[in-house]
């Protein structure tokens, strides 16, 4: 069988990932959108778009199954590929496609209804002799009381349908109970149109560790290393690492045999993710779900693995062998990668936009300058990737920060100030982080990040003065250190050094220029603020970028500070004067009397 | 706040009393708004207060008819209003809208009526929805337009203390003490389904950035200082003029360095706040809006005692002072103020054009600019204009010749006018001549010359298109001799009083 055209049933970043994987795969490729979406980049990236039936919550449009698949028929598609979310783990939407003719990207509806069903995939799980986390259906507040004063405290209540962290409530005293029942109940019922829900024992502090699966049709089944995604706020996960920096070789070989062994188990072919919780104080891992889909974060697979993984599930689904796609056997992953979850906070519309690019960076991404991201949607708005075929996972840290650093999006706040400060988290770097880190992590706010770009915005404008008076610690990079008594002289904008203007041990008056910088055509000389000798300046080059508020000079006053030297009547506007004084004087002589 | 032993309260025993069976007082809360009146600067001040500690400021502990009481008094005794702003400022809590639960055993079936128990304010309302008593916003529109109204921000400011922040001519907000928002943390969390913190949310990294509040204070005892030092340029009201200062600084100080700030590169920047502290009275430069439409420059200043407004554009900031958005925002602001209350204006024009590109397109900033150049041609006020430097494209043009009536305008030498900027017009006009040239670079060279010396004020004053140019440093000088004239013509009784345009915030 050969798969030549298929529907792509999401958006976003997501849906233009499969658009390219399609394409890499010979297929051409056929895009929807809400109406009320139609402004999404995704369209632009398939070889036809169409629009989905308009309904009073535009999500709604993307989960309406007889639009997808008639659409998919309309336009000669042969498949269906439904990405993350929405319809991915639908069974319903796999026997749809089968009834109509059209190949499902993903596995067979009986696994998609298996995994679909937690309670139903942990019984599978224990039945394989995979340990599982203490656990049950819970129908009322009486049984989960039974199920704590059996397990303990802390228990999570969870949605048994779903997934994406909603429907999901930790509960740490009894009297939280009866709330977290409740608001998960509706939740599920809300976000699933299931209620049901399950009682678990609450691991203190343990790791999120997945691994990535993938089989074909003839019964071959692989893994492709694990991903470590402990970095989570509010149950969504935020940085993402393949593979795990901090796993013993025996329990990493243990997560991927157990991975393998249930899939193997029923019989699973394409793309999937198993994931595990892992105390590795005890070196115990747990099944938690596995998601019978591509994940937001198959990316950092990709890379260490290099393999596109969208374009494999194309090639699986339409009949190809792992053998033959080479995929059997992979070496072992020698670098690292890591994926940053950038998000929208709150609404605008992106004025300014700009992604970081460079060796070892990968965007996946759907933002551009004029989009007002719909509030309807999930905020995720780029995916920054980066890695090192060969290097350490430090160094892919330091990438991924300065890439956050150049990654420019003005007109709607996003995380990128935390991300950053989430890297330089010392469990972070030291690969250890659990899943619960962020909520004890004080990241330094979107205020703290606003407040650097604020202050850079008021040094530029209140100039020297001002910003000696600036109650925000100056945030600029390459600041000299000022000692006391001497007097820092700081950069009011950032821009380029156009020329250098005095040397260490100079004595300089005040008013003279140290260094002119230039920033969009204009020049703007950095004077001495007070008459002493130069004791420090920057080991700068003609060219070399300063940052606003970044202290470039520093002098130590003299005792008694001269008067500022004499102005050059050239540099005056003198010249100038006099040309017009002169103008002045013929006009007089002309009406003088007896002229 | 206000000068020593001044302040008389109004309303001191409304509240909520509550009285055992015996009629003797039992517990008394009183009103969670404190108002009265004062002096600020010997000048009667209505001052209002709320009290965040009470309900959170909210209606159900307040009395509204005590704050509307002084809103309306400051228009019928023609004086300013100051309102200190912590919470919501009467505003609606739904906690209002429950009905009070009955203890076990009561024997009434009915529900709260909302009675004083225990000289609590009623929490429990009379239970249900309710339609907040707003009277429209007619009351604040009058006010807008008849007495300086300033607003503090002392706490989280929320729902209608919220719009009563931005129902001002002024507002100051003190860092990390104070936040601005429609609705706070928890309210966002359910609508918006993230949670974020009272500061990430509405502190003044937020709106003294977009204009929301003009300024920040670093303490409360700054943000008093700000509200005197305001207030001080303000008449009473719209029926009198500014009041004049002493003045000790000589009118004929000439400083030298008025003749070399603007440095004779043309690509270079200057210090614009330098050059107006080097002109105006001494220390009487006032900048409002400092952190939002940085681009441009607003403030008050006196010469010779006399309050002025000042508006410039900042080459400094980070696209050269060309006029954006936000900064077409804070000049028509800072335009109606100066109108509504009669304040003449300084006009510094050093101005490139209106910004240029992507960013600046998608903000509709022309949009804005024809708002801005709509508001300075209906100003009736005496215009004291300086050319100190550019004046291109639209924006520039405009800040040069905002109306068409006369006014006193004066160039420095270092004036350069135009259309666009020669630099960037050369490449247009001479595209062909240029793509042809055998040596482009040395005919562009040469074209520059040639316009380079042409260029500068001289041809604009023979052609009358500029009036004057003067010394640079007989700017304070000539500024202080014009406006006793300015405040004799701003008295005359067909410019004193309300204007018609009334005053948007």
């Amino acid at each position: 069988m050969t798969l030549s055209k298929v529907l792509i049933a999401n958006r976003g970043e997501i849906a233009i990932r499969i658009a390219k994987g399609a394409a890499s795969a010979g297929l051409h490729s056929v895009g929807v959108y809400a109406p009320a979406d139609a402004a999404s980049a995704h369209i632009q990236h398939t070889d036809e778009a169409h629009a989905l039936p308009a309904y009073p919550q535009p999500v709604d449009a993307y989960l309406d199954i007889d639009a997808l698949v008639n659409l998919a028929r309309e336009t000669g598609c042969d498949c269906i590929h439904p990405g993350y979310g929405f319809l991915s783990e639908s069974a319903a939407l796999a026997n749809a496609c089968t009834a109509a003719g059209l190949t499902f990207i993903g596995p067979d509806h009986e696994v998609l209804s298996l995994f679909g069903d937690k309670v139903a995939a942990r019984q599978h799980a224990q039945s394989l002799g995979i340990p599982v986390i203490p656990g049950q259906p819970v129908d009322n507040e009486a049984q989960a009381r039974d199920f704590i004063a059996e397990y303990g405290l802390p228990v999570m209540i969870k949605a048994a349908a779903g997934g994406g962290g909603r429907g999901m409530r930790a509960v740490e005293h009894l009297e939280d109970l009866p709330d977290a029942l409740r608001r998960c109940q509706s939740e599920a019922a809300n976000a699933f149109g299931n209620g049901a829900l399950l009682v678990e024992k609450l691991l203190t502090d343990p790791q999120h560790i997945e691994v990535q699966i993938i089989g074909d049709q003839a019964g071959s089944i692989t893994h492709l290393y694990e991903r470590d995604c402990s970095i989570q706020q509010r149950h969504q996960k935020v940085v993402e690492i393949a593979p795990a920096p901090q796993l013993t070789p025996a329990l990493r070989q243990q997560l991927l045999d157990d991975a393998v062994k249930i899939a193997r188990s029923c019989h699973y072919h394409n793309a999937g993710t198993v994931e595990f919780l892992v105390l590795p104080q005890t070196n115990a891992h747990f099944f938690i779900e596995c998601n019978p889909r591509i994940q937001v974060e198959h990316t950092v697979t990709e890379q260490i693995m290099g393999v596109d993984l969208v374009a494999s599930q194309f090639h699986l689904a339409a009949g190809v062998t792992l053998a033959e796609l080479g995929l059997l056997d992979l070496p072992a992953p020698t670098g690292f990668a890591v994926q940053c979850r950038v998000v929208c906070q709150g609404s605008g519309t992106i004025v300014g936009y700009k992604e970081p690019a460079g060796a070892g960076i990968r965007v996946d991404g759907h933002g551009y300058a004029g989009y007002h991201p719909p509030a309807d949607f999930d905020p995720l708005l780029a995916k920054l990737i980066c890695y090192q075929p060969r290097g350490s996972y430090a160094q892919v840290l330091g990438q991924a920060d300065r890439a956050l650093q150049e990654f420019h999006i003005q007109g709607v706040a996003t995380n990128i100030h935390q991300l950053i400060a989430i890297l330089s988290d010392p469990q972070v770097q030291a690969g250890t982080a659990r899943t619960t880190l962020l909520e004890t992590l004080n990241t330094p706010s979107l205020a703290a990040g606003k407040a650097a770009a604020m202050l850079q915005q008021q040094t530029r404008t209140l100039g020297a003065k001002a910003s000696a008076a600036s109650p925000i610690p100056n945030q600029a990079g390459g600041s000299l250190g000022v000692p006391d008594g001497h007097i820092g002289i700081s950069c009011p904008m950032a821009g380029a050094i156009l020329e250098i203007c005095a040397q260490v041990g100079e004595i300089v008056q005040a008013g003279q220029p140290l260094l002119v910088i230039s920033a969009m055509k204009m020049e703007t000389s950095i004077t001495a603020t007070t008459a002493g000798t130069l004791t420090q300046l920057g080991e700068y080059e003609i060219g070399s970028q300063l940052a606003a508020g970044e202290v470039v000079a520093v002098v130590q006053p003299t005792a008694h500070a001269e008067a500022p030297a004499q102005v050059d009547p050239q540099q005056s506007w003198l010249p100038t004067l006099t040309e017009v004084d002169t103008l002045r004087q013929l006009a007089k002589a002309r009406l003088a009397p007896g002229a | 706040m206000g000068d020593q032993d001044t302040f008389r309260e109004v309303g001191s025993v409304a509240g909520f009393a509550s009285y055992n069976s015996e009629g003797e007082i039992d517990a008394f809360t009183p009103a969670n708004h404190v108002g009265g009146w004062g002096d600020i600067l010997g000048r009667t001040t209505i001052v209002c207060a709320d009290d965040f500690t009470s309900r959170g400021g909210h209606a159900d502990g307040a009395i509204g008819a005590k704050s509307l009481y002084l809103d309306r008094l400051s228009m019928e005794l023609r004086v300013p209003s100051v309102r200190l702003l912590d919470g919501s400022s009467g505003g609606g809590s739904v906690a209002a809208m429950v009905p009070q639960q009955k203890a076990a055993g009561s024997s009434e079936a009915k529900e709260s009526s909302g009675a004083i128990t225990a000289g609590r304010p009623r929490v429990a309302g009379s239970g249900g929805s309710f339609l907040p008593g707003h009277l429209g916003s007619n009351p604040y529109t009058e006010q807008l337009h008849t007495v300086p109204v300033v607003n503090m921000l002392l706490g989280s400011v929320v729902g209608i203390g919220a719009a009563k922040a931005v129902l001002g001519h002024f507002s100051v907000m003190v860092r990390d003490i104070a936040q601005l928002f429609v609705a706070g943390p928890p309210v966002v969390s359910h609508a918006m389904g993230y949670e974020v913190s009272k500061e990430d949310l509405g502190g003044w990294h937020i709106h003294c950035t977009n204009g929301s509040v003009d300024n920040l204070a670093e303490s409360e005892a700054e943000a008093v200082d700000m509200v005197r030092q305001f207030l001080s340029y303000l008449p009473p009201s719209v029926y009198e003029l500014p009041p004049a200062a002493d003045c000790s600084d000589p009118v004929n100080r000439a400083e030298e360095e008025l003749l070399t700030i603007i440095p004779r590169k043309r690509t270079s920047t200057f210090d614009i706040r330098r050059a107006i502290s080097l002109m105006a009275d001494k220390d009487s430069f006032f900048e409002i809006g400092p952190l939002w439409g940085t681009d441009q420059v607003t403030g008050f200043v006196r010469f010779n005692g006399y309050p002025m407004g000042v508006i410039a554009s900042d080459s400094r900031h980070e696209n050269g002072g060309a006029l954006t958005a936000d900064g077409c925002d804070k000049l028509k602001r800072h335009l109606d103020l100066c109108d509504v209350f009669h304040i003449p204006l300084l006009n510094l024009i050093d101005n490139p054009g209106f910004a240029v590109g992507i960013e600046h397109e998608l903000r509709s900033t022309i949009r804005k600019g024809g708002e801005w150049m709509v508001a300075f041609a209906q100003l009736n006020l005496p215009i004291f204009s300086v050319l100190m430097r550019r004046s291109f494209g639209v924006a520039g043009n405009n800040y040069a010749t905002p109306q068409n009536r006369p006014s006193v305008r004066v160039a420095w030498p270092a004036a350069d006018v135009g259309g666009i900027p020669p630099e960037g017009g050369i490449e247009a006009a001479y595209k062909r001549q240029l793509a042809e040239a055998e040596d482009p670079v040395a005919l562009r060279a040469e074209l520059n010359a040639r316009i380079e010396s042409a260029r500068g004020p001289v041809g604009p004053l023979n052609k009358f298109q500029l009036e004057e140019m003067i010394d640079p440093r007989q700017t304070r000088q000539l500024i202080c001799k014009w406006i006793p004239l300015a405040y004799q013509s701003m008295g005359h009784a067909d410019r004193l009083g309300p204007r018609a345009l009334q005053f948007r915030p």
